[in-house]
């Protein structure tokens, strides 16, 4: 029950905050953007699709894992959450919400951008939907994964920072390139893709339980 | 709701190698509004956090009617108030309210009937569909104390629920939680104003450097104020007699021309010896303007149990 609820307040307060409208419209424009600035010769063979997706993708898990990082370090520093703790939540609900909201808000705004991407290349490059759509599904996979990774070490690297700024450096710094540090290997090795899912999620999974754990004691 | 009592056996909390509080025992039986007094730094928040749960990484044991204050159980029995209350910026007034309702599990219907009846209690119903972020401090720290009462818990644990509002607000807060006592409810308060403690506490505890220097009811604390050793002595004609010579005063220390404090020895009634200082005066021709034990303040009491640390 309040799992629920504090996931439908963290996702209101998105809409409301207009950072989901910011989001929802932004990074589809960038994908607009980047078929008039990127010259065509620079793709090298690549589907503009691809390209755009792959770079949204790394800039949405860039900013999925900056918005939820300050948004907790802001929350713990000014005491805000604190009226959360002293009623009947678990502390990892309103872990789980806020990661939870954040990430569905920029996995939808990836997924518009990849939408508006596709249609660009469709209709100014003549491509087919086929041709625009090859090593989609991959591509939507390590996006995701991406944003899983620094997310997950987003919410620990907040717990532990005394401040935004530091949060946001460690987190550009740290959790971003972590999570195309596991990544590329795995590619560059030709792991299968059920591989790279496993590693990935596996090492979430640790960065999540270590970020539960240490919030639990946590003095907010 | 019916109160519940707070037990706080053997608590201690260090930060590092800082002991913030030290072995501090107290029981605060249901229906009981405590005042905690100190001065900054003290460990008054500590306390009031390790009471709701909010430190939980502590020693000793603290029990809510009986149970662990650490346990899920004791939580939604509880209301707590910050110093200084914040709310996250994209909330309004209503939905601030509204989400704290439901995660303490009240019913919808019954919860907007609560909001309304809460802000109006406190006089900021117009402010239903404000902003969080267009709040004056007062107004916020009426909103801080409207959701820790929205849920009607049975403890309320108050951290300087007045010290920035008006005077009018601070009558209206003390008579809240006058009207909660009448309901049974327990309430912990920390404060600096020591009139507002003075008012609405049935006991207070002074805590200095982490400890229970001072534990008593407001009762007995009122009657120390009145059990005074001090009288001032202004005299319309001085007869220039020896004050000191009566019996039962113990000093006299001239105040001005034909003012003086006179201090009665310990042991002695006070009253006695005025009307002896009266009696002598008159009878040596003299004529007194105005004779007055002086009575101390709750300040006084506070800063003599504090060891003369000021506030």
């Amino acid at each position: 029950m309040s799992l629920a609820l504090v996931l439908l307040d963290e996702m209101n307060g998105f809409y409301r905050s207009r950072l989901m409208t910011v989001l929802w419209g932004g990074l589809p424009i960038m994908a607009i953007l980047l078929y008039f600035l990127v010259p065509e010769d620079s793709l090298a063979g690549i589907p503009f699709t691809l390209f755009a997706s792959l770079l949204v993708g790394s800039i949405g898990a860039l900013l999925a894992s900056v918005m939820l990082a300050v948004n907790l370090v802001n929350e713990i520093n000014d005491h805000s959450l604190e009226l959360f703790l002293v009623r009947p939540v678990k502390r990892w609900h309103l872990l789980a919400s806020k990661l939870a909201a954040v990430y569905l808000c920029v996995t939808v705004a990836c997924l518009l951008a990849l939408a508006v991407g596709i249609g660009v290349d469709v209709l100014f490059n003549g491509t087919s939907l086929e041709a625009a759509t090859v090593g989609l599904g991959d591509s939507l996979v390590t996006t995701m994964l991406m944003m899983g990774i620094s997310c997950s070490a987003a919410l620990l690297i907040a717990i532990f920072s005394p401040s935004v700024l530091i949060a946001v450096i460690l987190v550009i710094f740290g959790a971003n390139q972590l999570s195309a540090l596991v990544i590329l290997p795995v590619m560059v090795s030709e792991f299968s893709t059920a591989m790279t899912v496993a590693v990935s999620t596996i090492l979430c999974l640790v960065m999540l339980a270590l970020a539960v754990f240490a919030f639990q004691r946590r003095e907010v | 709701m019916a109160g519940g009592g707070v037990s706080i056996r053997r608590l201690s909390k260090s930060y590092r190698l800082t002991e913030v509080i030290k072995d501090i025992h107290l029981d605060i039986p249901a229906g009981e509004v405590f005042g905690l007094i100190g001065p900054n730094g003290a460990g008054k928040t500590t306390t009031l956090k390790c009471i709701v749960g909010l430190i939980r990484d502590y020693q000793g044991e603290i029990l809510i009617d009986g149970q662990s204050a650490l346990g899920s159980d004791t939580v939604n029995h509880i209301g707590y108030m910050p110093q200084s209350p914040r709310f996250v910026a994209w909330r309004n007034v209503h939905r601030a309210l509204r989400i704290f309702g439901r995660l303490n599990g009240m019913d919808l219907e019954i919860l907007e009937s609560r909001i309304d009846e809460v802000l109006e209690m406190l006089d900021i119903i117009d402010f239903k569909s404000k902003p969080v972020t267009q709040l004056s401090g007062g107004t916020l720290q009426k909103l801080g104390f409207a959701q820790s009462i929205l849920h009607s818990p049975s403890i309320l644990v108050l951290d300087e629920p007045m010290s920035s509002l008006d005077p009018q607000s601070r009558r209206q807060i003390r008579g809240i939680i006058q009207n909660l006592r009448e309901r049974g409810t327990t309430v912990v308060f920390s404060s600096h104003i020591l009139s507002d403690v003075q008012d609405i506490a049935d006991r207070v505890g002074i805590i200095n450097y982490g400890q229970i220097t001072h534990l008593g009811k407001m009762e007995d604390i009122k009657r120390e104020m009145r059990t005074t050793r001090l009288i001032d002595l202004d005299l319309s004609v001085d007869p220039k007699i020896d004050l000191a010579s009566i019996p039962g005063v113990n000093s006299v220390d001239v105040t001005g021309q034909t003012s003086y404090r006179i201090r009665v020895t310990d042991g002695q009634d006070t009253d006695v010896v005025i009307d002896d200082i009266i009696w002598k005066v008159m009878n040596s021709g003299g004529s007194v303007r105005s004779v007055f034990p002086v009575t101390k303040s709750l300040e006084d009491v506070y800063m003599q149990h504090l060891g003369g640390r000021p506030l």
